[in-house]
């Protein structure tokens, strides 16, 4: 890998869009140079609404990113959400023909290929096909067959697609910045580079990146990914709920969540009361702490129960498995409490995380709603040396949309 | 003789029949099996339909009895008849029924879609219309039936009178289409005639969507129509495929619709309405002129919604005045979901305001009303979770 590289993460966010710009160094790390920022607009549950909005919105997150670390960005990578994405595991097998009995690289790509000919709605298209594992002649979990003798190769992928019109709009929504984009990528794939290390996706881990607008979802079993999902829930959820039950305006419920809301679940007890000032245009109020903290908690176990009963529908019993437990991320994960509901719905230990192993701008790293834009740039590093001279639209359109092909890690 | 044998009958009775099946030989020039009969020789001089028969003005028995032999003639040897018509009118509702009974005495699968007035069209028209239906589901296999007042939506008073009728218009039409299409469905999966009088002979109001839709996303802006039309929503609003017992859907398009498409319909109509939902789906994907894939949604509810009363609550509405946006607002039912209440707590006079009464009997989706609804398994989950789960909250110490 050529030394110092510098790489660039797009998140568009429900409630905030962020660039981070990031250099890949020789021994493999990332070091973040700084970060742009905007509150987003035209954003609904992850997916894109107001073309033009969201535009303005990513050129003011660049315009601040480039003042901030003197980057001149020309590049993107893209993490992209939206309960429109989906997956599946499928399995892809070759025979060697009869006058070879080694594996060469291009039997890897002949397995991909073979594990893709399956029969998407004809509005979708592949985003990732993230490989699991090898089989060579039965014998499972074999990391690299090349070279190795055999009859019939067979790999397992996990494969994400989605709507082809909203994938695009959301590229297009950059080009018209005129910006290149390198790849899109599935925003929990991308936080979960940060946000788990190696040892804890070898044991198996759920990793959770909870944000304003969804919850996405990654299982990790193995050292490779075996379920992802997207819920269109997420922090703004809670917010609408606290401004429905309590009777307050939104921007005051989002400021009670942050500031004295808590997903503990308060069963009987009364926390008792918490006077919020006059503000303008808000007429002070006594609000029940206790019934603020019900309504979180109520929101908070569906949202874990929902990726619970996605996973288990796909893989029963799996969850049970995850030794490293849940691995929480993402701008909602600093709700208070919210891991020990996580902990009640998955019975399994829960963790809040955030981006790992990165150096450079300690605020940045050290706060959970950046570890997608994070994880972007980690990505980006480490299947950099593979990207193939295309657009992205022709990556997409040809189905050949996440070139992740190394195992992923 | 044979393609005699097996045609299908689609017969206008009225003003709005022959409007329907106008419309419907200007989008299928060619279209066999159509009949018109009206009393208005203006009307059915216009129309483009071949088949027509005139009724004499006067009585609509004796008018029957004139045009017997020729009706006869005319269905004779079909294996099915549809009839469709604006109820209301002298034409339509007292013809109609004569019409159905003298097909069924034939032996035939006899079938009726019709519109019931909008409730400030007055109670004369309503109640006719309302006993021309008992009398039609008293004699056909199946009725499917457009209330009209279900189309104004929760707030009839943002509605205008001109789209109002217009979306009637519309919705009857592809009413008759739906059955028409679900009839003839020959594809490996079909719709048969006895899921179809099955979903229609119900008690509850007929819940129909229908959507349209070409290009890569199709299906889904096609689906997402169907879903979002004003028969898809209960009184109070709220998506009627959440409480499904059983939907009929119909896929019709060219003949590229794939499986895959198909396949996600099902899975997102099972997603919505929860895997207990008994779905019939029928694919007719024989058009070779068009790219265009349209949905057909027919919902019938596991408890009839609606009573006798209720059938006629416009009559109850213009009782005596004239008709105000309060009275024409739907009655709203207490959610089912949600039926518990906590007591009000009573305002005080301090400085500080204290916390509001905790209703638990409305749902309120707050910022995202205007939004796509998240449903999963039959619920709104934007919606907040509290409300959905009936969960007190407690009001602030005074």
């Amino acid at each position: 890998m050529p030394s110092d590289q510098i790489f660039v993460g797009l998140e568009i966010g429900t409630t905030k869009i962020c660039v981070i710009v990031s250099e890949g160094r020789s021994d493999g790390t990332i070091s973040i140079l700084g970060v742009g920022e905007t509150p987003s607009r035209g954003v609904r549950k992850g997916e894109i609404v107001d073309l033009t909005t969201v535009s303005e919105c990513i050129h003011e997150a660049l315009i601040d990113a480039e003042e901030k670390t003197n980057v001149e960005i020309r590049n993107v990578w893209v993490a992209i959400s939206g309960s429109h994405l989906k997956s599946f595991n499928n399995r892809g097998a070759f025979m060697l023909p009869e006058e070879r009995d080694v594996i060469i690289e291009e039997d890897l790509k002949t397995v991909e290929t073979n594990a893709k000919e399956v029969s998407l709605p004809a509005q979708n298209i592949f985003l990732h096909t993230i490989l699991q594992g090898y089989h060579v002649d039965g014998r499972r979990d074999v990391i690299d067959p090349i070279s190795m003798e055999c009859q019939t190769l067979e790999a397992d992928f996990h494969i994400v697609h989605g709507i082809k019109t909203r994938i695009h709009n959301t590229l297009r929504c950059i080009e018209s910045l005129k910006l290149g984009i390198e790849d899109v990528v599935l925003s929990s794939l991308a936080s979960s580079q940060v946000a788990v290390t190696q040892h804890q996706k070898d044991l198996g881990a759920l990793v959770i990146d909870i944000g304003g607008g969804t919850t996405d979802f990654l299982v990790y079993y193995n050292g490779s990914v075996r379920h992802s999902g997207v819920l269109p829930l997420g922090g703004d959820h809670i917010t609408n709920d606290i401004s429905i039950g309590l009777r307050l305006p939104m921007q005051r419920s989002e400021l009670l969540k942050i500031q004295e809301g808590s997903a503990i679940d308060p069963g009987g007890a009364d926390l008792g009361t918490i006077t919020l000032k006059n503000d303008l245009g808000f007429l002070g109020c006594d609000i029940s702490k206790t019934s603020l903290q019900i309504i979180i908690h109520q929101r908070v176990h569906e949202i874990f129960e929902l990726v619970r009963k996605d996973i288990e529908g796909s893989h029963e019993g799996m969850i049970g498995m995850l030794r490293a437990g849940v691995m929480i991320t993402g701008g909602s994960s600093r709700l208070r409490g919210i891991a020990t509901v996580a902990e009640d719905v998955f019975e399994l230990p829960a963790h809040l995380t955030r981006a790992k192993e990165v150096g450079g701008a300690t605020q940045t790293f050290e706060n959970p709603q950046f570890s997608t834009a994070i994880g972007l740039t980690k990505y980006a590093m480490a299947v950099s040396e593979n990207i193939p001279e295309e657009s992205v639209f022709e990556k997409l359109t040809k189905g050949i949309g996440g070139i992740f092909r190394r195992r992923s890690r | 003789m044979t393609s005699q044998l097996r045609q299908r009958m689609l017969i206008g009775v009225g003003n709005a029949g022959v409007g329907i099946l106008d419309r419907l030989n200007i989008e299928n020039p060619g279209v066999t099996g159509t009949l018109i009969i009206n009393n208005d020789p203006e009307s059915l001089g216009a129309s483009i339909v071949t088949k027509k028969m005139t009724l004499p003005p006067g009585d609509v028995r004796e008018g029957f009895l004139s045009i017997e032999d020729d009706f006869v003639k005319a269905i004779e040897g079909s294996a099915s008849v549809l009839f469709c018509a604006g109820l209301g009118g002298d034409t339509a509702s007292l013809m109609i029924p004569l019409l159905a009974a003298r097909a069924k005495t034939m032996g035939l699968v006899t079938l009726a879609c019709v519109g019931i007035p909008f409730g400030f069209e007055g109670k004369q028209k309503r109640e006719l219309a309302n006993s021309a239906l008992k009398k039609l589901q008293g004699v056909c296999d199946a009725v499917a039936v457009i209330e009209n007042d279900r189309l104004t939506g929760t707030d009839p008073t943002q509605t205008s009178v001109g789209s109002a009728f217009q979306l009637s218009d519309d919705l009857l039409y592809s009413s008759v289409r739906a059955v028409q299409g679900m009839l003839i469905t020959t594809g490996p999966m079909k719709i048969t005639r006895g899921d179809l009088a099955l979903a229609l002979g119900k008690a509850s109001p007929m819940h129909f969507g229908h959507g349209r839709s070409e290009g890569g996303n199709r299906l889904h802006e096609a689906l997402e129509r169907a879903l979002r039309s004003p028969l898809m929503k209960k009184k109070e609003g709220l998506p009627v495929i959440s409480e499904a017992g059983m939907i009929l859907l119909l896929l019709k398009g060219p003949k590229d619709l794939s499986f895959a498409e198909m396949q996600v319909a099902v899975e997102e109509i099972e997603r919505i309405a929860g895997k207990k939902c008994q779905i019939k789906v029928g694919v007719d994907a024989n058009s070779f002129s068009t790219s265009e894939l349209e949905i057909f949604i027919i919902v019938t509810t596991d408890e009839s919604e609606v009573s006798e009363q209720e059938n006629n609550f416009s009559g109850v509405v213009l009782k005596d005045s004239p008709v105000t946006s309060t009275q024409m607002r739907p009655k709203r039912e207490i959610a089912n979901k949600a039926k518990q209440t906590t007591p009000a707590v009573k305002s005080t006079s301090a400085t500080n305001q204290t916390q509001g009464v905790l209703e638990l009997n409305s749902y309120q989706r707050g910022r995202f009303d205007k939004s796509e609804p998240t449903i999963f398994e039959g619920e709104d989950l934007d919606v907040p979770t509290f409300l959905r789960r009936g969960i007190k909250l407690v009001a602030p110490p005074k």
